[in-house]
């Protein structure tokens, strides 16, 4: 069989890129392993968070399908960071992670170009051919999402067997064939904690978080505040001293404090061992008990994941309060696996080598659903415009995180597995949640095709433009009976006399959403929700942005310069350690060297100097 | 900066004498090898490098001077190229006669002031703070700067500069950690670690602001001002302090037009000594010019005296006063009346500071023991608390100042951490500046634009 595209792999990369392939209405193959549901949740059965959230809703603007499962399959709704101003607020639901996994078979099920293939892969020839016990198939296009299946390698306690996850084989058929492409010496590993019967556990002594009814869909087709699936609440536990000692005590039958365990772990998702032994003054760590399914009978306790035998396990999690009868269903485990060397990648997730081989997920050494899917996305779209011959779509780092998170992967490597954080843009004040639309919509339109979605798009940005021009444009006087609206939240002697709504937007006392819809309301207009909400909070941060621009256009100057690394790593000055980093990444440009991990600034001082 | 991409071979004369001398140091820089100019020499065999050879300089068999030539191999020379550089005999005409002839037979061009420590810093031989440090010490007027100039030339205050950014990234990653990460530390501990290393930084940051505050005149060049009315006999007193008639003395007041500057040492600080033109209001415009450039420079002044003539005052006195002067001195003391129309004005002015009397014809009295006292005073205190003299990091470290009160405001305030986090930013370019990571062109043109030719 002959396929345009072939997918490897039905995780949320997979998917992705699956799908938006197959809207340019190219033949598109999934294979996918036997016995595993696709966009299956292993981990966290959560969608968004800090970051993640913004690359939801970019893929959901550029057409992409996690926002619209995520909505089918969505059971509790929280704003992260509520209290922390706009730009750095971001959804998360947590899933039903069987309802997702349905929703997303019945999705793909539903679209007549995709083919999910349930078959083992055994081996990938040039050309390319992809052999599995059953059969071969063919393509010029491979994208390969094997997630932690490469060399798989899973332990609770001293138990070791090979496997991408619990109950699913690895791929080391896949290991032969890719024998060609570089992978990182140093494998990664990551971890889950053990997953608990909901019905054992006291929730009258835990904290409740309920699901937030004001928190937007992903899918921005969908009304915004309406649910597809029932509501349910998340709940707080915590660790406490007797649990960090039963931990402490067991350090010996820790597969990642013995030795047993080689791979890097993320530092940002340390498992319960390496609080343990890292902070040994803490003792108290948040855990969220998290629901895993409306028909699940287990519970996710994010904060705990671990190795340890299970005994441990089962020790340490019912010394917390709350959790004193707690059964353990599932235990934890963690797994190590290969990552493939990134800088080996173009930026639209080309192997440089061996032309028409696409990588994406967390075998490029990510974590995330969301990190996943939008890797799947950009994979998926450039393999389908490479085959009809039309431009690349390649994200501005300065529009997108995903952009930011395409240029990280493609022109560095790194020490533990990557994560997107807010931290890792420049352009933290632009790239929100609330104007995806605005920041989306010139590349979505770039792909030609003309659906629903860039309808609604193109009306949006229309819209945008007058409701601006109505804020730039009203004039709101001193006697205006609409100014003693405001009069009561203080300060509005600051404004001048005569004021634009646009002026009044950036008053920092007032929330910019609020006020313009009581401006709104006082014209008698009604607008769209999502429109109030993307020109008010983008008032507000005008003046920031074009600050902030001004400074990033210096660096970006300085970021373009070239350097030499060679005669870098040849110089006297340079520490040991930074000259390893340098020799290993290569870099090109002054940009590139600032964003290698612990370069000191000491470095980069006697290199801008010379790079001059 | 056309230069910036070019290795040519550059001369120049390193010692930049504008005055005949025994010894003049030429330099030659960017040559292949010796090979290259050996055809000036008499000198036959080898070069080693590193040592002197006494050899002339010839052209076309005609001897021009005798030399003594050493030739420094890079990487192992001041600027990491391949350095000849000539000590020859001092003599201005002679200097520039063999600078002349390797420009024209040899095809080396002059250099541009700052070239040969450019290439020093593109070769890594120097790092921004120590190219700024040379500078300094090349051109320093006192001891305390030497130091400074060494101090930084040996990375001292580069070193300063970098622990600052690093309790600046620890603040800075409490923010990102706030944002990111609130939920796996608690908002109360991620408030915390906000504090205090905004805390930590500020304590750091005021140490090193504490060294520009309060530095109205300029220390890298302090000048004494000497002010006060038309004919209080200010020229006669600056030139009695210079040991010289330098200033044209008359009884005519508004003799002196426009200030003069002299250099005046005293305890091996270099002073400049500035006799300026008598305040009064005057119809004459050259006049009035002078005056305003009186006032201009009292502004400036490290050590501003005034000279009262007990026998002339005007309305125009009242105006001079409000300066804040160092030291005031009574002057024609051997006039008959003298100390009645003293005792008259002191009344008047005691609280004004300092007052003594001085007799013009008289320069042997010990009120110059007493005034190079309280000048030396005066200028050990202003460096006891190690004031920075360079003005691109005292304007950089200035306005960190200030963005970073306003910050600690906003910090207090403001709960858009987003907003907070990109205020920081600023900051953070500030400090990245100082150190010379951020636009080192435009710091690289100020530096080597006040360089002397040859260094």
């Amino acid at each position: 069989m002959k396929y345009d595209i072939i997918v490897v792999g039905g995780g949320h990369a997979g998917i992705e890129a699956a799908y938006i392939a197959s809207q340019f209405n190219l033949q598109v193959a999934i294979i996918t392993i036997p016995g595993v549901g696709l966009g299956s949740a292993p981990c966290n059965p959560s969608v968004g968070g800090v970051g993640k959230g913004q690359v939801v809703r970019e893929l959901d603007a550029l057409g992409g399908l996690m926002g619209i499962l995520a909505d089918k399959a969505g059971i509790q709704y929280r704003t992260l960071n509520d209290s922390k101003g706009f730009a750095v607020q971001s959804s998360r639901v947590q899933i039903d992670k069987e309802l997702y996994s349905i929703k997303a078979e019945e999705l793909i099920a539903s679209i007549p170009n995709i083919t999910v293939i349930r078959e083992k892969v055994t081996a990938i020839s040039p050309g390319f051919e992809v052999k599995t016990a059953a059969g071969s198939y063919r393509s010029t296009k491979i994208i390969m999402t094997v997630g932690t299946f490469l060399n798989g390698k899973l332990h609770t306690g001293s138990e070791q067997t090979m496997g991408g996850r619990v109950g699913v084989e690895p791929s080391s058929g896949l290991q032969d064939l890719l024998a060609a492409i570089k992978t990182r010496p140093q494998r990664f590993k990551t971890g889950t904690p053990p997953r608990l019967n909901k019905d054992t556990i006291d929730y009258s002594k835990l904290e409740e978080q309920p699901s937030d009814s004001s928190v937007r869909n992903f899918h921005c087709l969908n009304q915004p505040f309406s649910r597809e699936a029932e509501q349910v609440s998340c709940y707080l536990a915590h660790t406490n001293a007797t649990t960090m000692e039963i931990i402490r005590f067991n350090r010996e039958r820790s597969p990642m404090f013995n030795g047993q365990i080689q791979g890097v772990g993320a530092r940002y998702c340390p498992s319960i061992e390496d609080k343990a032994f890292r902070y040994p003054d803490k003792s108290s760590h948040h855990v969220f008990i998290e629901p895993e399914g409306l028909n699940l009978n287990t519970v996710y306790p994010s904060g705990i994941s671990s190795s340890l035998p299970e005994d441990v396990q089962e020790a340490y999690v019912r010394s917390m309060e709350g959790l004193e009868k707690a059964e353990i269903e599932v235990y934890g485990y963690a797994v190590e696996y290969d990552v493939l060397d990134t800088t080996e990648l173009k930026i639209t997730l080309e192997h440089e080598q061996l032309a028409g081989l696409y990588f994406a997920g967390q075998v490029n050494g990510t974590s995330g659903y969301e990190e996943a899917a939008g890797q799947g996305y950009i994979a998926g779209v450039n393999a389908a415009l490479a085959l009809l011959g039309l431009e690349a779509l390649v994200l501005s780092r300065h529009e997108s995180y995903i952009g930011v998170m395409i240029e990280d992967l493609t022109s560095n490597t790194r020490d533990e597995p990557y994560r997107l954080f807010t931290a890792r843009s420049e352009n933290r004040l632009f790239i929100r949640e609330d104007n995806t639309v605005n920041r989306m919509a010139p590349y979505r339109q770039q792909l030609l095709l003309n659906t629903s979605l860039d309808k609604y798009q193109r009306e949006f940005l229309e819209n945008y433009e007058l409701l601006v021009k109505f804020c730039d444009e009203t004039m709101i006087v001193e006697t205006s009976p609409l100014l003693r609206e405001f009069s009561g939240e203080g300060e509005l002697q600051q404004l001048s006399r005569r004021f634009s709504v646009s002026e009044l937007l950036r008053q920092g006392w007032l929330n910019p959403v609020t006020t313009l819809e009581r401006v709104l309301e006082s014209f008698q207009l009604k607008i769209d929700y999502d429109l109030v909400r993307t020109v008010a909070i983008s008032k507000k941060y005008d003046g920031y942005i074009k600050r902030s621009e001004g400074q990033n256009e210096r660096l970006k100057k300085m970021d373009a310069m070239r350097v030499n690394w060679e005669e870098i790593v040849g110089s006297g000055n340079i520490s040991f350690e930074c000259k390893q980093r340098i020799s290993r990444i290569r870099p090109e440009t002054f940009g590139q060297l600032k964003l290698i991990e612990g370069i000191r600034p000491a470095t980069l001082a006697v290199v801008a100097a010379k790079a001059l | 900066m056309k230069f910036l991409y070019s290795d040519d071979p550059i001369i120049a004369c390193s010692t930049c004498n504008h005055a005949n001398a025994a010894l003049a140091v030429i330099r030659i820089s960017g040559i292949k090898g010796f090979s290259d100019l050996s055809r000036f020499f008499t000198h036959s065999g080898p070069i080693e490098p590193r040592r002197v050879y006494f050899t002339r300089l010839v052209l076309q068999g005609q001897t021009i001077d005798e030399v003594c030539l050493t030739y420094f191999e890079g990487p192992k020379s001041y600027n990491g190229e391949n350095i000849l550089e000539l000590s020859i005999h001092g003599n201005t005409l002679n200097t520039e006669r063999i600078i002349d002839l390797f420009v024209k037979e040899g095809g080396i061009r002059l250099a541009a002031p700052g070239e040969f420590t450019y290439r020093a810093m593109k070769n890594k031989k120097l790092n921004l703070s120590q190219v700024e440090g040379l500078d300094l010490f090349l051109n320093a007027n006192s001891s305390y700067a030497l130091d400074q100039g060494l101090s930084l030339l040996s990375g001292n205050l580069h070193e300063i500069y970098l622990e600052l950014w690093d309790l600046y990234l620890i603040h800075k990653s409490s923010l990102e950690l706030s944002i990111d990460f609130s939920d796996d530390v608690g908002e109360e501990a991620a408030r915390k670690y906000f504090l205090d290393s905004l805390d930590n930084f500020h304590k750091k940051f005021s140490s090193l602001a504490k060294r520009v505050e309060n530095q109205n005149a300029n220390l890298l060049q302090p000048e004494i001002v000497i002010a006060g009315l038309p004919n209080a006999g200010k020229s006669s007193f600056f030139n009695i302090l210079l040991g010289d008639e330098r200033a044209i003395v008359s009884s005519t007041a508004g003799t002196t037009r426009d200030y003069l500057t002299e250099y005046f040492t005293a305890e091996g600080v270099r002073y400049k000594l500035v006799d300026t033109a008598g305040v009064r209001d005057s119809s004459d415009s050259i006049e009035a010019e002078g005056v305003k450039r009186t006032k201009k420079k009292l502004t400036q002044g490290f050590f501003k005296i005034l000279l009262i003539n007990p026998f002339e005052m005007s309305p125009g006195f009242s105006d001079l006063v409000a300066e804040d002067f160092d030291l005031m001195y009574f002057t024609h003391a051997d006039l008959p009346g003298f100390l009645e129309a003293r005792k008259n004005l002191e009344d008047k002015f005691r609280q004004l500071g300092s007052i003594g009397a001085i007799a013009l014809a008289n320069s042997d009295q010990p009120w110059e023991e007493d005034l190079t006292q309280r000048l030396n005073k005066k200028y050990l205190h202003a460096v006891s608390h190690q004031p920075l003299l360079l003005d691109r990091h005292k304007a950089l470290i200035l306005r960190a100042q200030q963005i970073l009160s306003s910050y600690r405001l906003l910090a207090q305030n403001e709960t858009d951490v987003a907003i907070l986090s990109s205020e920081l930013n600023t900051l953070g370019h500030c400090i990245s500046e100082v150190i010379g990571i951020v636009s080192p062109e435009q710091v690289l043109n100020s530096i080597f634009n006040n360089f002397c030719i040859g260094k």
